[in-house]
């Protein structure tokens, strides 16, 4: 004998229902009205739903509107096990942890290896137009040095260190500002600012730092830094979805950690390959450690986790390690004497 | 379109049949039927408004949704609306019955997916045509008449937003509808919007008493619309008085001036012959707010779930129905089922009314 269970009836035309009781055979379900007469509704016929899981288990039948049955007793959701999604505690809290993990999984791992992936497929032009728009909207008031002594000796050095099968045509510039550094930006710009020119020992230590920034042109490291940004920008805009200041705010604060840590990665790469351009370009790599050792002294003392850059002695470290693996580099001389004068000097205008 | 225009003709077919069947009846069973029904159709009383949802279940859905939305990218974004909606709906309960969502996923995303080929269309003609072809002076008149398109999509996408919920959400079966246009909307706006720029912000207070009149009167439940009969000079009163203690207290009184106002626009709605009453007041709304943040800020966000089902709990509990309603008189109307693109809309420029 199949159990009966009282359901409420709406005809979908009404929104009046009528009292009736439900038998379930099999997967189908038989409803008997109060004037005796009876329907069956057909398995495949009808959907199920429930909109809580404390709430009235909802059959309804045919196109709109449809006919609906309304049945409270919790026993009769039994029958339905494959139409009803089940919501098992255990499930939700696995989901919850597994959460809880792809986010920082995501924005650790995911991202940027993603980018680096992505950054690959960027074509060199579109590159380039990005790093000047880049250069343009941060060093609008530039002045660029070009004394006719200094800007041949300069492109002299350049182009002993662009590798031969270069996809990228390096633009370097010496900007006029006592900054001690200098940056590259995707496609090929390299801005040098005086003050590193004026501290550098030798042409040959200003090899090293050309040949890291050219290596973070090569590799794209700009171009994956931006992609990087976007993706994670993007990942938050989704996590933030519903407007929660507290939650962005910390966000904020995990996307800034991250970033910093992703391109200290970048750093210590570009340290490594520059070794392979100055190598191949047969200059001597010791003097990048004395550059070094300049740019630590001229480097702010914010706390590791709040740089960009690694800790210098931990590069420094790094790069002597690197060194004494390939003791036998040959090496010549990148300029005269006179010529890395007036490299030095390109700011100063001799008439 | 199509699939409307189907449900459309199904529904006819429906509809005949039972008529033709109601013919076959004789007078005599007809009439015992419709006593029968007549004495438990004729609701008399007062029935409040109540929310039954539970924080966990509310917290699974949240943390399912997070998933999925991560997982994809945010293309899950509609779908996990759509379950919301359901929920949050599906828990709120009149009388004897739960209301109901019957929108889904896939049309939210279609509504999306139109939303933003319109954006993107209108991006390329200006970033693509007309700044190249224009000089300056004339893309600030350009700037002015994109300003003016959004405002216009952002009209479309309020009426849009009310049309698509109403046509979704059902109580025993039956459907609301919103029969407001975009052009009547539209001109009711901008007419507000002068009178009040003309009137120094005085006629406001009776342009948001036109607006709701407007807003409730097009809305119908079944084939029988609701009706608002609020007066401009009451709503001009309760808005000065506010504005003038707004002003006192340092911002504290717009709380009680907001909720004055919900609760004069919710005790002037009225169905049939039944009428809303509000029991919405200030000190409970602030206080309510105020644990709703707190919730949030001491776990985090975790107990975001459990902030919200408080926080309807609260606000539904404020409203009551009271009067006679007979259910056997409300009859679903012509189904004429409104599309997704206002919700995407809304969802693009977050603009709910």
């Amino acid at each position: 004998m199949p159990q009966v269970f009282k359901a409420r009836f709406f005809d979908g035309r009404t929104a009046t229902h009528q009292n009736v009781d439900v038998h379930l055979q099999r997967q189908d379900v038989k409803i008997e009205f109060e004037d005796g007469t009876s329907r069956i509704w057909e398995n495949e016929k009808f959907r199920v739903l429930q909109d809580r899981s404390q709430g009235p288990l909802r059959l309804e039948y045919g196109a709109f509107p449809p006919e609906i049955l309304e049945v409270e007793d919790p026993k009769f959701s039994e029958g339905f096990g494959n139409k009803i999604s089940g919501k098992s505690p255990l499930k939700l809290w696995g989901l919850a942890l597994l959460t809880v993990l792809l986010v920082p999984a995501t924005i650790y791992w995911a991202l940027p290896l993603a980018s680096g992936l992505v950054a690959k497929f960027v074509p060199v032009s579109i590159e380039k137009q990005l790093g000047q728009y880049v250069i343009n909207e941060l060093f609008a008031e530039r002045k660029i040095c070009e004394s006719t002594a200094g800007k041949p000796a300069l492109e002299k050095l350049v182009s002993r260190l662009t590798p031969a099968d270069s996809t990228y045509e390096f633009q370097v510039e010496v900007i006029d500002s006592t900054l001690v550094n200098a940056i590259a930006f995707p496609g090929g710009s390299i801005l040098i600012f005086r003050g590193l020119l004026e501290k550098s020992p030798s042409a040959e230590a200003l090899s090293g730092v050309l040949a890291h920034e050219m290596q973070h042109v090569l590799q794209r490291h700009g171009t994956e830094n931006l992609l990087n940004q976007a993706a994670l920008f993007g990942v938050f805009k989704l996590l933030t979805v519903e407007e929660n200041a507290i939650a962005e705010t910390l966000f904020a604060g995990v996307q800034v950690l991250s970033l910093l840590k992703y391109t200290r990665a970048l750093e210590l790469e570009a340290d490594s390959s520059a070794l392979q351009l100055l190598s191949q370009a047969e200059i001597n790599p010791e003097e990048m450690l004395t550059m070094f050792k300049v740019l630590q002294n001229n480097s702010s003392s914010l706390p590791d986790v709040l740089l960009s850059h690694p800790d210098m002695s931990f590069r420094l470290q790094k790069l002597k390690e690197l060194i004494e693996l390939e003791a036998d580099y040959e090496s010549k001389p990148v300029l005269s004497a006179k010529s890395w004068k007036d490299l030095q000097n390109i700011c100063q205008i001799v008439n | 379109m199509s699939k409307d225009d189907k449900e459309k003709v199904e529904f006819n077919e429906l509809l005949s049949r039972q008529e033709l069947k109601d013919s076959e009846n004789t007078q005599e069973e007809a009439q015992q039927t419709a006593e029968v029904e007549a004495e438990r159709s004729l609701l008399e009383g007062s029935w409040p408004l109540s929310f039954e949802g539970e924080g966990g279940e509310l917290f699974g859905i949240l943390i399912k949704n997070l998933f999925l939305n991560i997982l994809t990218l945010g293309i899950y974004y509609p779908w996990a609306k759509a379950t919301q909606l359901r929920f949050y709906y599906g828990s709120s309960r009149i009388h004897d019955s739960d209301f109901q969502f019957h929108g889904t996923g896939a049309e939210m995303f279609i509504g999306l997916l139109k939303v933003f080929g319109v954006l993107l269309i209108l991006d390329f003609i200006y970033e693509g045509i007309l700044a190249g072809v224009f000089e300056e002076g004339m893309l600030f008149f350009i700037g002015f008449l994109y300003f003016l398109i959004f405002m216009l999509l952002m009209l479309f996408a309020s009426v849009g937003v009310r049309r698509y919920r109403m046509s979704r959400t059902s109580w025993r079966g039956i459907r609301f509808r919103f029969l407001g246009t975009f052009k009547d909307t539209g001109i009711l706006i901008v007419k507000g919007w002068l009178l009040t720029l003309l009137s120094l912000g005085f006629y406001y207070p009776y342009y948001l008493n036109r607006f709701q009149e407007y807003w409730i009167s097009t809305t119908t439940f079944g084939n029988i619309a609701f009706s608002y009969d609020g007066e401009g000079k009451e709503v001009f009163r309760i808005w000065l008085k506010g504005m003038l203690l707004t002003v006192l207290t340092f911002g504290l009184y717009s709380f009680w001036l907001r909720a004055n106002l919900q609760r004069y626009f919710w005790s002037h709605t009225s169905y049939a012959q039944a009428s809303i009453v509000s029991r919405l007041y200030g000190g409970r709304w602030l206080k309510e707010s105020l644990i709703f943040l707190l919730i949030m800020i001491l776990t985090l966000g975790m107990g975001r779930a459990w902030a919200i089902v408080r926080y309807k709990k609260f606000y539904l509990g404020t409203l009551c129905l009271e009067g006679i309603i007979d259910l056997a008189a409300i009859k679903q109307a012509e189904a004429k089922l409104s599309n997704a693109t206002g919700e995407g809309m809304a969802d693009y420029f977050d603009v709910e009314m």
